[in-house]
């Protein structure tokens, strides 16, 4: 048993994970209030379930479920409504310098078409995307091998349509 | 844009400053605290009903009001111990350290909050329909007042727009839940 107790180390495993953390904010919420919110719960889920932390899988894997979970559970309180306009909105936020505004314009992009995909595989694209591998994937999402690869097909698929769309 | 190998390009977004967590758990406890005090708000209006209920009793009122004001208090009682079950229900639900690692715990907090709308729309609708039935039988044994309907008229509207509310939110719930029992 290896559960976390003192909350120095909880701090240090919530700096470990903050940009993973933010990351899945805005992948699952696109509305910038909201997404630091859904930010700010993940951290406080993660520091809560650190003290039932064991040796059934790895922090990396058990944190990644956490991050997933909460988001589930933001998704639950708070039903999106007329996200379009929203995106838009995000659309149009562009930083001055012309090569750094064209990364950004992209990221955007990426991040609305990430939040566009249905929940069962938007889990999968940003676990992708944080560069898990199926086998992490599946014990992240409670789900096989071969439904992630299936799940991961079908999001890659949708997301390379979606992103044609904004071009 | 490959998909397969975008991961830096997405981990290379902006980065958010990071969270205060002494702040968060505060915030966390303060959440906590509103919500025991809300149960408590609702007990007390309880005890205020029931105590309506034997003033009236004691005062000797006419059988149509004390039927009514019965009628209020059983329906208030029952409600409230069918909220707060459902409630404490998903309270154990929140406290358990299944929260942050299972997908059934969330369903099964969607299944409860989607019990509550509904027993509210339909504790509601019973509401309306015994209100409607104590005004009836006013007309019919005593005078009708103009002043008395367009303040009634307006409790009915609020009623009315407050079933619309929770079917709406009810609605939204029973979407989250098939969104994630897919």
């Amino acid at each position: 048993m290896v559960s976390i107790t003192k909350d120095i180390d909880k701090e240090e495993v919530i700096a470990q994970f903050w940009p993973q953390i933010s990351r899945a904010a805005s992948g699952y919420e696109s509305r910038p209030a909201l997404s630091d919110e859904l930010a700010q719960e993940m951290a406080l889920s993660v520091w809560r379930s650190l003290e039932g932390f064991n040796d059934q899988c790895s922090l990396n894997t058990y944190i990644y479920r956490v991050i997933h979970n909460t988001a589930i559970d933001h998704i639950r309180r708070h039903s999106r409504i007329s996200e379009d306009e929203l995106d838009e909105a995000t659309l149009c936020e562009s930083p001055t310098p012309e090569k750094s505004a064209l990364q950004a314009q992209r990221q955007h992009q990426l991040i609305i078409a990430v939040n566009k995909l249905p929940l069962s595989l938007r889990q999968v694209m940003l676990l992708k995307l944080e560069d898990l591998n199926n086998i992490e994937m599946s014990e992240v999402l409670g789900i096989s091998e071969a439904n992630v690869g299936v799940r991961l097909h079908r999001a890659k698929e949708q997301l390379s349509t979606l992103l044609a769309g904004m071009n | 844009m490959n998909l397969n190998n975008c991961h830096p390009f997405w981990q290379s977004t902006e980065k958010k400053p990071q969270p205060h967590m002494d702040q968060l758990l505060k915030r966390h406890k303060r959440q906590s605290a509103i919500l025991k005090f809300n149960v408590c708000f609702e007990a007390l209006a309880i005890l205020s009903v029931c105590y309506l209920l034997v003033w009236a009793y004691i005062d000797g009122k006419g059988l149509l009001e004390l039927v009514w004001i019965g009628f209020v208090t059983f329906w208030a009682i029952a409600i409230f111990v069918l909220t707060v079950k459902s409630r404490l229900d998903s309270l154990n639900q929140l406290k358990s350290e299944n929260i942050s690692t299972s997908l059934e715990v969330h369903k099964k907090l969607l299944r409860n909050e989607i019990y509550r709308w509904t027993l509210y729309a339909k504790g509601t609708w019973i509401f309306i329909l015994g209100f409607g039935l104590f005004n009836l039988s006013i007309c019919y044994s005593d005078v009708c007042q103009i002043n008395n309907f367009a303040l009634e008229g307006g409790l009915l509207l609020g009623l009315l727009a407050s079933i619309a509310f929770y079917i709406f939110r009810n609605r939204k719930a029973k979407e989250v839940l098939k969104t994630l029992e897919q």
